[in-house]
Order: C-alpha cells, then structure tokens, then sequence
C-alpha cells in the first residue's frame, strides 16, 4: 500500500523525505527549473509509492539507499540532462539575470553557487574520477573549476573506479604529509618577507599584463598582509577539518585546496619580491598560476594511488 | 501509426523533430535501463569497470558512456548487489572486477520478469493490440 501525499506520512518520515528533496534540489545545478520540477516530482512519487504510510525515518533511509543519495543521483541526472537541455528555453540561463533569492543555478550559461562551501562540496567538484567532465560548476562562486579526478584518469594515472570511496583507506601519515604542504607553503611566505622584506621598494606589483609587465602595485605591506591571509585562512580551514574529525576525503581535499590558495599567494608574492629585487622575468607569473594548479593535483593523485596500493595490498597480499 | 524497434533509433536521428521533451523521455528509459544492462552482462561472469563500458557501448541503442556507468557500479556495490575484487592484470596494473551477489541474482531476476512483462504489453499496444 502506498500513500497519496507526504502529509499522510509520519511527521518525522514526512520531515526526513523534504529533507532529502530539499538536498536533491539544491545538488541540481545547472538544470532548467522544468526539469529540476521533473526530477523531484518523480522523487516525491517514487517515495510515495514505495512508503507505507506507518513508514518511520529508517524506511526512509532504506528507500533513500536505494534511489541514491542526492548528491550523487543528481550528478548523476545532471550530467545526463543538461546535454539534452534546450538553451533557450531554460529560464535560469535566458534571462540574464540570476533567479533572486536562489543560491545556485546558471547566469549567462554559467554555473553559479553562492552557497557556503563545505569539504564534502568541495570534494564532490575537484575529485570525481567517475564524471569524465574536467571542467565542472566551482563549488562556490561563478563559473567552473577543474576536476583533477577526471584529470588523473584522462592521463591514465588512475581509472575512474579505482577507489570505493575517495581515499578511504589513506594511512594517516600521508594526510598529515598532505597538511605539512599547505603549512610550509604558508611558512615559506613569512621566511620570504623576513629575508628580503628590508630590500623591497614601497611598493610592489600585484598584477602583471600579458607580456609579463606590472601594471598595478600596491604598498609592501597591504601584499604582505594579503599573501599571509591567502595562505593561512586555508590552510586554518584545513587544519579545522581534521580538528573537527571530517572524514578522510574531506581532509584530504581541504589540504589540497589550501595548497592550491597557498601556491597562489606565495607564487604572487615571490613574483612581486623578485620584480622589488630588479629580477624581472615574463614567465614568473604563469609558472606561478602553473605550479599553483600543479601542486594540489600532484597531491590528490598521490593520495590516490596510495590509497589504491592499500586496497591492492587487502586483495592481492 | 505502428512503430517498430529500429524506429528508436531513426526517431532519435530525426534532430529536426525530436523535441527536448522526447529527448529526455528518451534519455530516461535508457537510465532505468542501464541497472538491468549491467547485471546482465555480470551474470554471465565476472568483468572489469572499462571492460563493462566497452561491451556496452557497442550497444549504441543503449548510449551508455563512461559517465554512467562508473557511478551507477559505484552505487550497486554500496546497494550489496555488486561486489568487487582486484585481480593482477597479464598487461598493467591490477584491475578491479565485478561480479554479481546473490541479492544481485535476485534483484536481477525480478528486473528480468518486470521488463519482460512491461516489454511484451507495449509491444502489444504498438502492434495494435489495444484496438483488439
């Protein structure tokens, strides 16, 4: 028997059911409010016809585990759907105007979240080695940011299943080895601005133009202020996230983005220093941003295959 | 109007009739589909992740890509109707495999009976058989 309406449910099943559909809809990123209203329509009827209506929120867990957790089932939808999406009949994106009031959609055919990043939301963006798309909605902001999974398994450094879950079985050692980079990215700074800081001039460049020319600057001490909040305010998120005793991959992906924050800055900082020095080269910058990009890929694919090699140890001895 | 099975795919070339509407009816036959392909496929012995992908995608009916099928096995193994071990490989690393459980079999046969029931009666109405 099956029920006609979430109402006719238990006030708790009914409660755990919006939740879940709340969650579903605030994972469906990028999709046209019609087939959003599509996908969570058929989410409400498919709890409906499977619920009894005496249901307690443990059936609902056990039908949620079998429909799919929302972040993942809606990866999964929007992958699929937004392909075959009309353009131009999609409201979030024909307008030109972000939708008020909603924390995440598209604006201008770009993706967009202004929502709160967590290290699970962060993670599901830079490390999904199952979704083949390299270039995904940022999980905060406007725009897209890579997906290093795809990355790794587009240049046959892991295979899309090779872990269960993202680096579920990292030894310790190598997640405290992960944090120590953003830390010494961030020390690195500090020692910079101590060993040269008395040699710069008043002020320092803080943007350079295509052919590797300053053409902005800012006092020493502003950029040295910044750089330091650049690297450390991550680099807090992630020593947080093992305080707060988050799960492995979200550990893992908080000290790549913080590596990633903290070779931005130091890499800007270091181009500012040596530009103040008399050392101008073009290339300063670009190696920077490169090395940036680098540095939390090398990490996330380490972790990766140690996890991997964990995994080959409990099956193959 | 008779439809016949090869029509799915002339219906779907058609680019300049299928409206999105019918793309995503279309696009979602083929997900409640792609479950029952895989475990079809592991019934008949165990396989690795891009070994599935391959034999399914010389289905082109099917349109299954790397991007559904590495999650949905995802989400099986956690369901228990998957489970997974690694083998060595005679050319590169290790590779993990897939096989069936048995609530795997079971989920499959009661897939099996329900397509076949759903399978005949559209056939059915498609030939006609609602005008009988």
């Amino acid at each position: 028997m099956s029920v006609a309406n979430i109402s006719d449910l238990r006030a708790d099943a009914a409660a755990a059911i919006e939740a879940y559909l709340t969650k579903l809809e605030s994972s469906l990123c990028g999709l046209s409010q019609e087939a959003a209203d599509e996908v969570l329509r058929e989410a409400r009827v498919y709890f409906l016809e499977t619920l009894e209506p005496e249901a307690t929120p443990d059936d609902v867990a056990r039908v949620v585990h079998d429909f799919g957790e929302p972040d993942e089932y809606a990866s999964e939808l929007c992958a699929q759907i937004r392909g075959i999406e009309r353009p131009s009949g999609d409201p979030r994106s024909g307008s030109g105007q972000m939708p008020a009031g909603e924390a995440q959609g598209s604006f201008l055919g770009m993706p967009y979240d202004m929502r709160i990043p967590t290290p699970e939301r962060i993670q599901s963006r830079w490390w999904s080695p199952t979704d083949p798309r390299i270039w995904v909605p940022k999980a905060f902001g406007l725009g897209w940011t890579i997906n290093f999974g795809a990355l790794a398994v587009k240049l046959h450094l892991i295979r899309p299943d090779d872990e269960d879950e993202p680096f579920a079985s990292v030894p310790e050692r190598w997640l405290i080895g992960a944090l120590l980079v953003p830390m010494l990215l961030s020390v690195a700074v500090i020692v910079m601005a101590l060993v040269y800081g008395s040699r710069l001039p008043a002020e320092l460049p803080i943007h350079w133009d295509a052919a590797g020319r300053p053409d902005d600057f800012a006092r020493a001490g502003a950029l040295l202020a910044f750089t330091v909040a650049a690297c450390w305010i991550p680099t807090a998120w992630a020593l947080w996230a093992v305080f707060a005793r988050r799960g492995v991959a979200a550990r893992a992906l908080t000290a790549a983005a913080a590596s990633l924050f903290a070779s931005l800055a130091l890499g800007q900082y270091a181009a500012a220093v040596a530009w103040g020095l008399g050392i101008t080269r073009p290339w300063h910058a670009p190696v920077a941003v490169l090395v940036a990009v680098i540095v939390p890929f090398a990490m996330l694919v380490t972790l990766a295959r140690v996890d991997r090699r964990e995994a080959w140890r409990a099956d193959l001895g | 109007m008779r439809y016949t099975a090869s029509d799915t795919q002339s219906f779907e070339t058609a680019g300049d009739t299928v409206t999105a509407e019918q793309d995503i009816w279309i696009s979602q036959i083929r997900k409640g589909l792609v479950e029952i392909a895989i475990l079809a496929l592991l019934s008949e012995g165990e396989m690795y992740g891009s070994q599935i992908v391959t034999v399914l995608g010389s289905h082109p009916e099917l349109a299954i890509s790397v991007g559904t099928v590495y999650p949905l096995l995802s989400r099986l193994k956690k369901a228990g109707v998957v489970e997974s071990t690694w083998r060595e490989s005679p050319s590169g690393p290790p590779r993990k495999y897939y096989r069936l459980t048995r609530t795997g079999e079971a989920e499959l046969h009661q897939m099996t009976e329900a397509w076949r029931g759903v399978s005949k009666t559209i056939d059915g109405l498609l030939d006609g058989g609602a005008a009988r």
